[in-house]
């Protein structure tokens, strides 16, 4: 499994979010995290992160048990396995696109490999923007561009936190394509957190969460 | 890491142009004083080697150490050449060393001296010989590069001591024997020559007596030199007439006692210490002559000076502290607008260290582009002013060498980057990421 949660708990002051929550993920695997907002679906995305530790229970990744490990190994473990795409948060505004994927190598401790960013680039239809700082690119651009800084360094897993919201039908089915086409392509399980069900026909397995847990 | 405190800092290319060049201008001031002082104190200190006593006109003390050693001021004026006697004979001085001024050639100075004057500044022949007859002229090595006069070459005096274009002396002129190897003194910037050649240039009749007072001088007749003066005057016959009046006015002069043999200045070293205290006493109570110490002037010239560059100094380094301050709100402001960048990248992996470096480099990085820009325009500064003002030239300043002591001013300046950085960098190191997730 490249991620598992065993009675995870979380709540934040006196509301709890998740409890005794459990599920897993094997390696190359798709699921679709599905709730409202406030059920759960981001504190679960912290938690398999490594950005907050649950108040009861096992969340690992790539078999470490991240309640066991210090601030500085989450973010270890988080680096070598994990890749995220946010609604609003893509990329580094400083840096070009292609300058933003190098980082995301670079980070993740990979080597720099150029004709691994041209290819995923070209793959993604936006070489043409390689060079175009985020704040010059299209909404579709920087979808795209936000999915290739996340999958560039071969992440075992891919989290898409609310990727589709505000979009139309036709471009929900494009991104949601682009996600599993290129997390199938670079070999990393995905997992979507939406509340936007048009998504459930698009996966073969979605949990759906109702505040506190599975529903 | 270098990519993306370079995306930032031209992402926000104003601020950052603006803090580099408030930093700049601190390192140019700072800079600038720190080569001026140095060069002005290594100067003064290597000139004045040797020479523990100056003897001259009465008038200012600095004046005569300014005009007789470090050449940049006028004589106080001349004195008997008795005086060399006086001096000579007395058994606690070791060396006398008559300078007679005037003249100069494109502003380089002509000195009438003695060959003990090249020991003294441990100066040696590059080309050539030294002077021996009347005429005859020893370049130094800045006179040689800045005119490109060369063995051989012949030259016209004017009169004045270069800060001003006098007439021509035309019925005399000088010929280069000797040109002198660097030796970063004054003398590099000086011509020399005999005493009696200054004389005769300037029409002072001289008899051997006079040479006799003149140590180690090979003499000519004075009936020589009127002669070639005459040969010349009838080489060139459009200055005929001109020469005829000078020659009149110097008649005039000579029978009213003006024109007589006189030197400008004694450089007198001691035997032994006790002359120290004697010798400048007798002088300045028992004669119409001065006496000057070079070490006491100029440690008084050092001391005014270094208040005068402590003073900027303080505002120098007050500058950089304001240029600190300037980073720090400039990061402060900027960590805060991209507070979601940050987090993400510590979602992308990077450690709190990480983001902490990026931050604290950026203002390193503005830092070090200030220092470089600051030393570059300090010294194109001092290389216009060198350039500009002769008497910094005549001084000797070089505007290309580096002085180590800028590394310290860099350290300085780099020091206080980083504490200025350090209050932002460590608010984006303990930033809450999920809050500014969150938020995002």
């Amino acid at each position: 499994m490249i991620v598992s949660l065993e009675g995870v708990s979380a709540h934040y002051g006196a509301r709890s979010v998740l409890t005794n929550f459990n599920f897993s993920l094997e390696e190359g695997g798709q699921a679709l995290l599905l709730g409202p907002s406030g059920s759960g679906k981001t504190t679960l995305i912290y938690l398999i992160c490594g950005l907050l530790s649950p108040h009861a229970g096992a969340v690992r990744v790539a078999g470490q048990d991240l309640s066991k490990l210090a601030q500085a190994q989450r973010d270890d473990v988080r680096r070598a396995n994990i890749g995220v795409v946010f609604q609003t948060l893509r990329l580094v505004s400083a840096l070009s696109v292609r300058a933003n994927l190098l980082l995301a190598q670079k980070l993740a401790g990979k080597a720099r490999n150029a004709a691994d960013v041209d290819a995923l680039l070209a793959r993604l239809d936006i070489t043409h923007r390689s060079h175009a700082k985020p704040a010059a690119l299209s909404q579709g651009e920087a979808q795209r561009a936000a999915i290739a800084r996340a999958v560039i360094a071969k992440p075992a897993l891919l989290i898409a936190d609310e990727p589709t919201s505000a979009l139309d039908d036709a471009n929900t089915q494009r991104v949601v394509e682009l996600l599993k086409e290129t997390a199938q392509a670079q070999g990393s399980a995905l997992l979507i957190a939406t509340h936007d069900a048009r998504l459930r026909s698009h996966f073969a397995r979605a949990v759906e969460l109702a505040g506190g847990g599975a529903a | 890491m270098f990519a993306l405190v370079a995306g930032y800092l031209w992402e926000r290319r104003l601020t950052t142009a603006l803090n580099v060049l408030l930093v700049a201008i601190a390192v140019v001031l700072l800079t600038v004083l720190l080569v001026f002082s140095s060069q002005a104190h290594t100067r003064f200190t290597k000139d004045a080697e040797g020479v523990d006593l100056v003897v001259g006109a009465k008038g200012s003390p600095l004046q005569l150490i300014l005009s007789s050693i470090f050449h940049i001021d006028q004589p106080t004026g001349n004195i008997p050449l008795e005086s060399i006697d006086l001096l000579r004979r007395d058994p606690a001085v070791a060396r006398v060393i008559p300078l007679a001024l005037g003249d100069n050639f494109r502003g380089f100075r002509i000195v009438g001296t003695e060959h003990s004057y090249l020991g003294l500044h441990r100066a040696e022949l590059a080309q050539g010989r030294l002077n021996e007859a009347g005429g005859e002229a020893v370049i130094g090595a800045e006179v040689a590069r800045e005119t490109g006069a060369g063995i051989g070459q012949r030259f016209f005096g004017s009169h004045g001591l270069g800060d001003q274009e006098g007439a021509e002396h035309e019925h005399q002129a000088f010929e280069v024997v000797g040109t002198l190897a660097p030796t970063g003194r004054v003398i590099d910037r000086l011509i020399l020559t005999n005493v009696e050649t200054v004389w005769d240039v300037h029409g002072i009749e001289h008899d051997h007596e006079d040479e006799e007072h003149i140590e180690g001088q090979a003499g000519e007749t004075h009936d020589e030199h009127e002669h070639e003066a005459a040969v010349h005057a009838e080489e060139r016959p459009d200055q005929r007439d001109a020469h005829e009046v000078e020659a009149s006015e110097r008649q005039g002069l000579q029978e009213r006692g003006a024109l007589r043999p006189e030197v400008t200045a004694l450089l007198v070293t001691y035997r032994n210490a006790s002359a120290a205290v004697r010798i400048p006493s007798v002088i300045n109570r028992q004669t119409e002559l001065q006496a000057a110490v070079p070490a006491v002037e100029t440690a008084r010239l050092l001391s005014l000076f270094g208040a005068s560059v402590a003073g900027a100094q303080i505002f120098g380094w007050l500058m950089v502290a304001v240029a600190g301050l300037a980073i720090f709100v400039a990061l402060l402001a900027a960590v805060q607008a991209r507070a979601g960048d940050l987090a993400l990248l510590r979602v992308m992996g990077a450690r709190r260290g990480y983001v902490f470096g990026v931050v604290l480099a950026e203002g390193l990085a503005i830092a070090l582009l200030g220092v470089l820009v600051g030393v570059a325009l300090a010294y194109a500064l001092l290389w216009l002013a060198v350039s500009n003002f002769r008497t910094l030239a005549d001084l000797g300043f070089d505007p290309l060498t580096l002085h180590p002591g800028i590394g310290l001013i860099a350290a300085g300046v780099l020091f206080i980057a980083i504490v200025s950085a350090l209050a932002p960098a460590l608010r984006v190191y303990g930033a809450d990421v999920l809050k500014t997730l969150g938020r995002s």
